[in-house]
């Protein structure tokens, strides 16, 4: 699968929910900065959520990933009686939820586009530049730059072959 | 003083709901971390209102709003939902619940709903 392959529409809906969802959470803008394709490892990135996309037309994977400390800062905004004590099980079950609500609405924004998708809850992974391969998937990488910090959206779509269904006629 | 049960898996979402709860009002908050739970401490509890995440492990939001209208048909549960669970929170809403919030939703809208929960 080369970079042509990527459905441009389909990332830009996504990246615009995404974008929309963060400001409603956290009542803070987030810009987009680079954009790139992912290179198997999450660079510096300690903590990411996995999550599988399922629709009519379109399987892939959205994997988020930042630093620890991003993840930590954007759940204490949250919940700022949240315990000064750093405990990683906090921050897994703050971040999970976190990526639901982004992937509710992002299902959503895809329906409004007659877009029919599941995203699955996030899987949390972390470690020291982890790294992970996935074969016949071209991803791209898209940096979103935060008062948190840079939160990277990693995006891997096919298309295949079902139309989607207000478009088959 | 009303008493307010907060059922969420997400320790972060039951720590939002509750502080928001209690910035202004003086509830008792008992709290469950799953369907299960939550039928069992309602029992034990009878709150006057219930806050009902959807998804969770063991027993789900549906389920769980589903057997507490049973024992209780008075019971008051305000379903907390995200945006694509629009199926599921139509069963609860059909089965009785008295109102629904959507994820992300800011303090004065949960707490709008519960007064006006408690005052119906
Ligand atoms: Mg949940």
């Amino acid at each position: 699968m080369a970079i042509q392959d990527l459905d441009a529409n389909f990332i830009e809906l996504f990246l615009g929910s995404v974008e929309s969802t963060f400001s409603k959470v956290f009542n803070t803008e987030v810009t987009r900065g680079q954009m790139s394709i992912w290179k198997n490892n999450l660079s510096d990135h300690e903590i990411a959520a996995i999550t599988g996309i399922i629709g009519e037309a379109h399987t892939g994977m959205v994997i988020y990933s930042m630093k620890e400390c991003t993840a930590e800062r954007m759940i204490r905004f949250l919940d700022p009686s949240m315990s000064k004590e750093f405990d990683r099980r906090v921050i897994y079950d703050g971040l999970s939820e976190i990526i639901c609500i982004l992937s509710g609405n992002t299902m959503t924004a895809f329906s409004e586009n007659d877009i029919e998708i599941d995203i699955t809850t996030p899987s949390i992974v972390s470690g020291d530049s982890f790294q992970m391969h996935m074969p016949n998937h071209t991803m791209l990488t898209v940096d979103m730059l935060s008062e948190f910090g840079t939160i990277d959206v990693n995006i891997a779509i096919k298309r295949h072959g079902k139309k989607q269904k207000n478009k088959a006629a | 003083m009303g008493k307010i049960m907060i059922v969420d898996d997400a320790r972060l979402m039951r720590n939002i709901i509750r502080t928001a709860l209690l910035e202004n009002n003086d509830y008792k908050i008992v709290e469950a971390v799953n369907g299960k739970e939550a039928v069992a401490l309602y029992k034990q509890e009878q709150p006057d209102i219930v806050t009902m995440d959807i998804t969770m492990e063991v027993k789900n939001g549906v389920e769980a709003a589903k057997e507490i209208l049973e024992y209780d048909p008075n019971a008051k549960i305000i379903m907390v939902t995200s945006l694509g669970q629009e199926k599921l929170l139509k069963e609860c809403v059909e089965a009785g619940v008295s109102d629904y919030i959507v994820k992300p939703f800011t303090k004065e809208r949960i707490t709008s709903s519960i007064l006006n929960s408690l005052n119906n």
